[in-house]
Formats: structure tokens, C-alpha cells, sequence
């Protein structure tokens, strides 16, 4: 750790009563084909600092990305503090960090060329499968190193590689446009570029052919990506901040069963190997795996410090900042759903007359703390008779994702799938509705 | 500054090089409920290069300017090592060669309003919605300013400075009972200063009370419906439905996609008109000149219902043979520009709103939004309140209505546009890849769609 920083803690703490220091040194090389060619390569290097402190039992924040002028930045926090949020909390004390493994030497290493070389062949595989697509394939590798001091004695820091491969399919045909895109990201070189671009390939070639779909409640499949979205609901409903504003439905239901047995929902940042996890979280918490439901009941929601200590809980290792300028917040980090005993295929087959759902468009705009997700099918396929026949568009899929977790839940594939944020098996749902042109 | 940056640009070998950099000093305030969750002031302090070679663009950016000389050796390697594997000509279309200096009118650096006036303000609201009474339990207030020094300087001679102030923010009543949460809200914003965040009371009580209404309000039944939109979500829609699709990056290098948007194609009534702007001093879209350094002007995308322009940065006009527009914008240093909105307008028509409720046996007048997505061909948004209308009258408020269509067949079925025309501003902004949020604003009237598809359980 850079000397710097702990002549900010102290310069800190000598203008306020307690002080946090956050620090972030973010280095990134992202190589990007688009529209089947070679289009940048970038190389991004910030470094920032964010300052709380505590003056007269209030709290101040500021940020900087100069490095080196901490009187600007302490000036600022200390400010702030004259008009700030009175200090209900304190900083961490002193922990140990949970032991993950997220830092593999390799992936800094890997050579600009090798990307390059890399996307080459995977848009290379997408426009021989279908020379009509424009294929894009982004590629990065990166190291991202945090470190969070507190003069409440925790300090600790961790390093984190990243390693990241997106495949985009996009098709126009007349009016009729496709995308299709599939990814993954770890902290090592082991994400499968092969099976991600068969994906998109599959997906591609299925999604060409437009089917007819009516209004009507159809069981709906909802595939990992489709299912991150339909637990837009839970992200709302159990976070620490909905829940000290009394605005959640679940604010008073803590131990109740209010979900089908067969669903247990985990936020889990402290997994080897992903480039969600880490050794604590933005204020100094160690991470963990935080049940939030097990077997239906609801048995946790996830904070920061300072809504535990407001609704007298535990801190969960969840007080994440969603940028450089924002304060730690409660933020779920990779949502895990326990898988289910049958397989995907199996599911399908015993679908009659029903869809499976992929990509909702606008399902985050809905109103989540009433449980809603609706959003336009961006891309869904219709199964007839326990096959995929073709894809369904220009409808809408609606479900209330407290009724549907409780009472339409059949059940989730024993097969899971890494999505932007989280591991997902997939889910059968019965009676949803899908509305479509009269 | 000057010196250092057209020093670093001047001579090297690339076909095309720029430097961007900028310090921008932001506040924020958030309330939640009656909780005060931040008072934050950032800097913000960090450039970025960009060098064209043979077609290929390689991007380095950073916080410290010390480093400047080897970061744009970098650049030009990045961009040298795409170049080889295109093997194309450079393309951008020309723009003027700038020398400017772009000082702030008096009055608008939101910097020089103490902070205990911008906190009084925002309490005001926050207490406003706190104290209407049952069912609505809860708030929450975000507001920020930034005050930014921009500083550009490319290959070909240009040099800016500009001063640029950015102000928004989102006022929300939280309504419950029992499981059942409702919001409403209200959105102010400009580049005017703070004074866009003053006298905003009787809409926030206003948001208050459509809070609570909403909680005793049926969800809508989904469907296919006649719909009004007022001018906050005809405003959404333009930029949703037809705003996205206009970006040059879009089309450029999709050649299926230029048969569909060739200019002088048909895409709605002689009565719709569509046009982007940078030139509305106090919108939060305004903007002297874009981040590649070109001027910025109005830019028709739909004029009479036929397809006239499309929204460029210098790469996608230049490929396209068609001029540049001003539309290359970053959300900050860390990104290079891309094409992006600015203000973006629906023009004023001829309807009145009675004209519009006339003869709709069963249709739905949609307010606000809460959000909106796009993949070009289809949209979906939000609205946050809308009533139904029955045999030309306004009737029950309903809640839960969103919307979702085609965009070339819903651009077609705009069949009234009206008179009236609001210049509606909102926090937040508008997210494009990992870009966001970016300050835009949409300004518009009502108008009228037939045949809008609505999601709901049926």
C-alpha cells in the first residue's frame, strides 16, 4: 500500500473525530471487434480515492482522482459534513478478510496480440455459421486492486484479475432485426469462448425463424438471463435500504415462508474464481455467502453498515459502491439459486404449448418494490409439443414475481449458467401471461 | 495547457490524434426517506487519447498528465496494430478547425451556491412528500451539479476550452399499503445553474397525491389500446423509439440496416417531425461543441414523416459520405466519444388534447415515465400514471401500464401530434453501452398513437 494513503487516514483523522479511506487502481485492456472487424483497443488506467469521515457525529464524503491532493479531498469531506447524514454507524473495525482466490498472474500477462487473435477466430466461427450476421466479440483482461482503511483499525486490500469474452450475433432482415449476445467473466483465463460463441450461434439460427404467438398464459421457461431479470423484485424488496424506509412489502416478514420450498436464493461474493468476488466488501466487511431465502423462507436482507446498524442486524459484506462518487450502498454482488433435480431438455419436452424466454426489454423500469417484471420479449421462443419452433415478437411477458416464486414456480433445471450476475439454473413457470396485438 | 496538449498531438504518426481532458467538481445530495444517505463532493480529474491508423482507433486513458508523451505513444501502437489487420483508408468527415474559448454566463456555475442553500431546497421537497400524510410512507431525492473544465485538442489545429455546467435531479413519493408500493415523481434539470432546482413545490405535492391515488388504482389490463401520451412520455418516445435507431454507429457498417433507414424513406404521417439538438442554451442536452471538437447544431431526423438525417460522430458521417452533426459525446474521460443524443424533440403540431380524446371509445392517456429500452426495432416504456379513456372522456386512473411496439409500424400510427409543446427536463440520463448516464433532454408535445400494445396479466 502506497504511503500516500496512510498520510490521508492521518491527515483525516486530524481534521475529523474517524475516517475511511477507499482506494481503487483499475487497469483495463478491452480489444473489440464490430461488425466483424478489428475496431479499438484500449488501454484504461484510473486510479481514486474516496474519503469518509465522521466531525461532530456527522457524516461527510468526498472524492478525487488526483492523487496526491488529499487537503482538497479532506477539505471536501470535512464540508460536506457540516450539513451531512448524522453518523448512526461506525467505520470497520479490525477483521480478517475471507480467503478467495481471485488473482491468477496469467491473465495480466496475456499479450495484446493473443486478444486480438482470439476475437479474430470467434467472429471468424459466427459469420461461417451464418454469413448474413454481424458478429461482434469483445475481449478483456484487467487488474483491479482496493484497499479500505479505517481508523476504526481495519485495513486490508485485495487484487483481483479479470478476465472477460463477449459474443454478439446481429442480424437485420428488412424490419426484422436479432441480437443475440452471450459472455462470461472470471478472474482466470478458463472462460470457454467455444461454448459461449456455439451459443450465440444456436440462438442465432433458431431465432431466425418468426413464429406467431396470441395473448394468452402460456408455462413459460425463463433461461438464466431471463430469470436474473425476474428477481429484479428480490434485489428491490430485501435491500437493507427498502427495508429501513418501510417501503418493502418484506419489511416485517423475516422468517416467514412466502416462496415455493423448492427456491433457495444465495448472494455469494466470496466464491474462488469469479470476477464478482472479493476478499471484503467497499466499507471493510468481510464477504460472504448470505442466504436470503432457503427453501421458500425468507431468512436475511443484505446491508451496509449503516442499515444493519439502523434495523439492529448483522453487517453481510454487501455495502458496495456503484461508482468512485458514490457512497457505499447495500448492492447484491452474484445471486446464486439452488438448481433443481430436472434437466433442461426434459423440461422442454414436457412443455406443450408454452415459451421460453431469453432477453426481456425493459423489465427494470417496472414497478419492482409491487413485485412486477413485464418487459417486451426482446428474444423468446415458442415450444409446440416439447419443441422449440421458431421465435416469438412484439409481445409482452408479465408475471408478479412474489405470486409466481410462490404459487406458479414448477420448478428449476439441475443445469446453472454464469449471467452478468449471478449462477442461474432455469426456471419453468405455469400460467404466465404473454400479451400480444389483438 | 494549451501548449502541452497541441504539443502532444502535433507531427506524430497517425492519420488522426485528439486529447480530451477535463476537472469537473460534483455534488450530490441524496435523501431517502428521512434519512440524509449523502452530502458528496468529487473531483473529477483524468484525459484520454484517441489515434486513428488505417481505420483502426486505439484509446488510452488517464488520471495523471505527467504521462502524457508515453500514453499517446501507446495510442498510436493500439491503433497501428489495428490498422494492419484492416488495411482500410482512414474515413472522417471533415469538420472546421476550432481555436475557442467557451466561458460560462454569470450566474450558472452551480459552485458558487453555498451548499446549505442547495440542501434547504432539496429538504424543502423532501419534507414536502413527508408530510402529505397516509399511504404515502417514504421519499427519496437525488440531486447533483458539475461544473466541468473541458479541455480538446486534435491533429488538424483545434483547441477548445470549455466551460460546461451540468444540474438534475428526481424528486420520488413512495406510497404504500399493505404489500403494494407506489411511486411518483418529479424531474428538474438544465445547464443553467441551480436555479432549475427552484420552485418545484406544487408539482412535488402534486407527485405526492398521485402516489396515493395510485395505491387505490387496478392494475391495467393488458391489451391493444389507443393511447395519448402527455409531452414528458411522447418525449421518452422519441428519444426511445426513434433516437437510438438515428445514431450513426448504428448504421454505418450494417448494410441491411442502411436499406431500412435510407434517407427520403417514409416512416410516419406528413404531421410527425423529429429533431435532435445542441443548440437550446439551458437544456441539459445543450452543448457548444461535441467531444471530437464539432460544433453542434439542430439536426432534423424526421421531417414531414419522411427520413431526413441521422445523428453522427466523424467516423460514421465520414463512412457514410454524409456530414458531420455534432453528436459525438463521452460520458467522461474515461470513454471515447460515441454517437449519442442530445436534445431531442417531437415539434409541435396542430391537435388540441380534445381533438385527441375524441372519438376513443376505449383508449389510455399515459403520463410520465419511469424508463425506457430499445434495440432499434422495438421499444418498451414505462409510464408512471395513466387513466383510461372511455367514449372520449378521461375516466379511472389505472396503474402498471407498459407500453411496448415496433417502432417503424408505432411511428406509423401516430396519428395527431399537439399544439401545446413542454419543455420537460429530468435527473439521470441516458445509458448506451457501458456510457451512462449521460445528459439529455426530450421536449415535446402530446400526441396520439393508435394500436399500442400494453403488458398486464389478463
Amino acid at each position: 500500500m502506497s504511503a500516500g494513503l496512510e498520510e490521508l487516514l492521518a491527515k483525516a483523522r486530524k481534521a475529523a473525530d474517524a475516517a475511511e479511506v477507499y482506494w481503487r487502481r483499475v487497469s483495463s485492456t478491452p480489444v473489440t471487434f464490430e461488425n466483424n472487424k478489428l475496431k479499438e483497443i484500449q488501454t484504461n488506467s484510473t486510479f481514486g480515492v474516496a474519503l469518509r469521515v465522521i466531525k461532530n457525529g456527522r457524516i461527510g464524503f468526498s472524492t478525487t482522482n488526483k492523487e496526491g491532493d488529499w487537503d482538497t479531498l479532506v477539505d471536501n469531506a470535512v464540508a460536506a459534513s457540516a450539513y451531512g447524514a448524522p453518523a448512526t454507524f461506525d467505520f470497520a473495525p479490525a477483521a480478517t478478510p475471507t480467503k478467495v482466490d481471485v488473482y491468477d498472474a496469467e491473465v495480466a500477462a496475456v499479450p495484446v496480440e493473443q486478444m486480438v487473435e482470439t476475437g479474430r477466430v470467434y467472429v471468424e466461427a459466427v459469420t461461417t455459421a451464418d454469413p448474413q450476421v454481424l458478429a461482434g466479440v469483445q475481449v478483456s483482461r484487467g487488474v483491479r486492486e482496493v484497499g479500505v482503511m479505517t481508523s476504526a483499525g481495519f485495513s486490508g486490500t485485495y487484487r483481483r484479475s479479470e478476465y472477460q469474452l463477449f459474443v454478439i450475433g446481429h442480424i437485420v432482415e428488412g424490419q426484422n432485426m436479432l441480437d443475440v449476445y452471450h459472455g462470461d467473466a472470471l478472474s482466470s483465463l478458463k472462460v470457454d469462448a467455444k461454448e459461449i460463441t456455439q451459443r450465440v450461434i444456436d440462438d442465432l439460427r433458431l431465432g431466425r425463424t418468426n413464429v406467431a404467438i396470441k395473448s394468452g398464459k402460456f408455462t413459460a421457461i425463463l433461461t438464466p438471463n431471463a430469470v436474473e431479470q425476474a428477481l429484479g423484485p428480490f434485489e428491490a424488496c430485501l435491500d437493507g435500504k427498502a427495508i429501513e424506509r418501510g417501503i418493502s412489502p418484506w419489511r416485517d416478514k423475516l422468517g416467514q415462508t412466502l416462496f415455493s420450498p423448492s427456491f433457495s436464493l444465495y448472494d455469494d461474493t466470496a466464491m474462488s474464481g469469479l470476477a464478482s468476488s472479493a476478499a471484503f466488501d467497499d466499507e471493510g466487511v468481510p464477504t460472504q455467502r448470505l442466504a436470503l431465502v432457503d427453501r421458500g423462507q425468507l431468512t436475511s436482507f443484505y446491508h451496509d453498515r449503516r442499515t444493519a446498524k439502523a434495523l439492529g442486524q448483522q453487517a453481510t459484506g454487501t455495502g458496495w459502491r456503484r461508482s468512485l462518487e458514490s457512497p457505499p450502498s447495500p448492492s447484491l454482488g452474484h445471486l446464486v439459486i439452488l438448481p433443481g433435480g430436472e434437466s433442461l431438455a426434459s423440461m422442454i419436452k414436457n412443455v406443450r404449448d408454452g415459451v421460453l424466454i431469453d432477453q426481456l426489454m425493459g423489465a427494470w423500469a417496472g414497478n419492482l418494490l409491487a413485485g412486477e417484471v413485464n418487459g417486451n420479449v426482446m428474444l423468446g421462443f415458442k415450444i409446440e409439443d416439447g419443441r422449440l419452433t421458431g421465435r416469438i415478437k412484439d409481445c409482452m411477458f408479465s408475471i408478479n414475481a412474489f405470486e409466481a416464486f410462490r404459487k406458479q414456480l414448477i420448478g428449476f433445471s439441475k443445469e446453472t449458467r454464469r449471467t452478468w450476475s449471478g449462477t442461474l439454473p432455469w426456471l419453468a413457470l405455469d400460467g404466465v401471461s404473454i400479451s400480444t396485438k389483438s | 495547457m494549451k501548449t502541452l496538449l497541441t504539443e502532444a498531438v502535433r507531427g506524430k504518426d497517425a492519420d488522426y490524434l485528439e486529447i480530451r481532458f477535463e476537472e469537473s467538481h460534483v455534488t450530490r445530495i441524496v435523501f431517502r426517506g428521512p434519512t440524509l444517505d449523502n452530502v458528496g463532493q468529487s473531483v473529477v480529474y483524468g484525459g484520454n487519447i484517441r489515434a486513428l491508423v488505417d481505420g483502426g482507433w486505439g484509446f488510452v486513458s488517464f488520471n495523471r498528465l505527467e504521462d502524457l508523451a508515453e500514453k499517446v505513444a501507446l495510442a498510436i501502437r493500439q491503433a497501428r496494430l489495428i490498422g494492419r489487420a484492416r488495411g482500410e483508408r482512414s474515413q472522417l468527415a471533415p469538420a472546421p478547425v476550432i481555436q475557442d474559448i467557451v466561458a460560462l454566463k454569470p450566474g450558472f456555475d452551480p459552485r458558487e451556491v453555498p451548499l446549505d442553500k442547495k440542501m434547504s431546497v432539496l429538504e424543502g421537497y423532501n419534507r414536502a412528500v413527508l408530510s402529505f400524510g397516509d399511504p404515502v410512507k417514504s421519499s427519496s431525492v437525488n440531486y447533483q451539479d458539475k461544473y466541468s473544465k473541458l479541455f480538446f485538442a486534435n491533429s488538424e489545429g483545434t483547441y477548445i476550452e470549455q466551460e460546461k455546467v451540468d444540474v438534475g435531479g428526481n424528486i420520488t413519493a413512495v406510497a404504500v399499503e399493505g404489500a403494494l408500493t407506489q411511486v411518483s415523481g418529479v424531474g428538474f434539470g438544465g445547464s443553467k445553474g441551480f436555479s432549475v432546482a427552484l420552485g418545484h413545490e406544487n408539482e412535488v405535492l402534486r407527485a405526492a397525491k398521485t402516489a396515493a391515488d395510485l395505491i387505490k388504482a387496478e392494475p391495467i389490463k393488458g391489451g391493444e389500446y389507443t393511447v395519448i401520451t402527455d409531452p414528458i412520455l411522447t418525449g421518452i418516445f422519441a428519444h426511445e423509439a426513434f433516437g437510438h435507431l438515428s445514431e450513426g454507429d448504428n448504421v454505418y457498417e450494417d448494410k441491411s440496416l442502411q436499406k431500412v433507414m435510407t434517407l427520403g424513406a417514409k416512416f410516419g404521417e406528413p404531421i410527425l417531425n423529429i429533431y435532435d439538438t445542441g443548440t437550446d442554451e439551458g437544456a441539459r442536452g445543450y452543448l457548444k461543441y461535441d467531444d471530437e471538437g464539432v460544433p453542434t447544431e439542430k439536426t432534423y431526423l424526421i421531417k414531414e414523416g419522411v427520413l431526413v438525417g441521422r445523428l453522427h460522430s466523424r467516423e460514421t458521417a465520414g463512412k457514410m459520405g454524409e456530414r458531420v452533426t455534432g453528436n459525438a459525446r463521452a460520458i467522461d474521460y474515461r470513454f471515447p466519444p460515441i454517437c449519442r443524443m442530445r436534445l431531442t424533440s417531437i415539434e409541435r403540431g396542430e391537435s388540441t388534447f380534445e381533438d385527441m380524446l375524441k372519438g376513443v371509445k376505449l383508449g389510455v392517456y399515459a403520463l410520465k415515465a419511469y424508463g425506457g429500452e430499445t434495440n432499434g426495432e422495438m421499444f418498451t416504456f414505462a409510464a408512471s400514471e395513466a387513466r383510461m379513456i372511455r367514449n372520449g372522456q378521461l375516466a379511472e386512473l389505472v396503474r402498471d401500464v407498459k407500453m411496448t411496439g415496433n417502432v417503424f409500424t408505432t411511428l406509423k400510427n401516430i396519428d395527431l401530434v399537439g399544439s401545446d409543446f413542454e419543455s420537460h427536463e429530468s435527473g439521470g440520463g441516458c445509458g448506451k453501452g457501458a456510457q451512462a448516464p449521460l445528459p439529455t433532454s426530450e421536449w415535446a408535445p402530446h400526441m396520439r398513437i393508435q394500436k399500442v400494445v400494453i403488458g398486464g396479466r389478463s
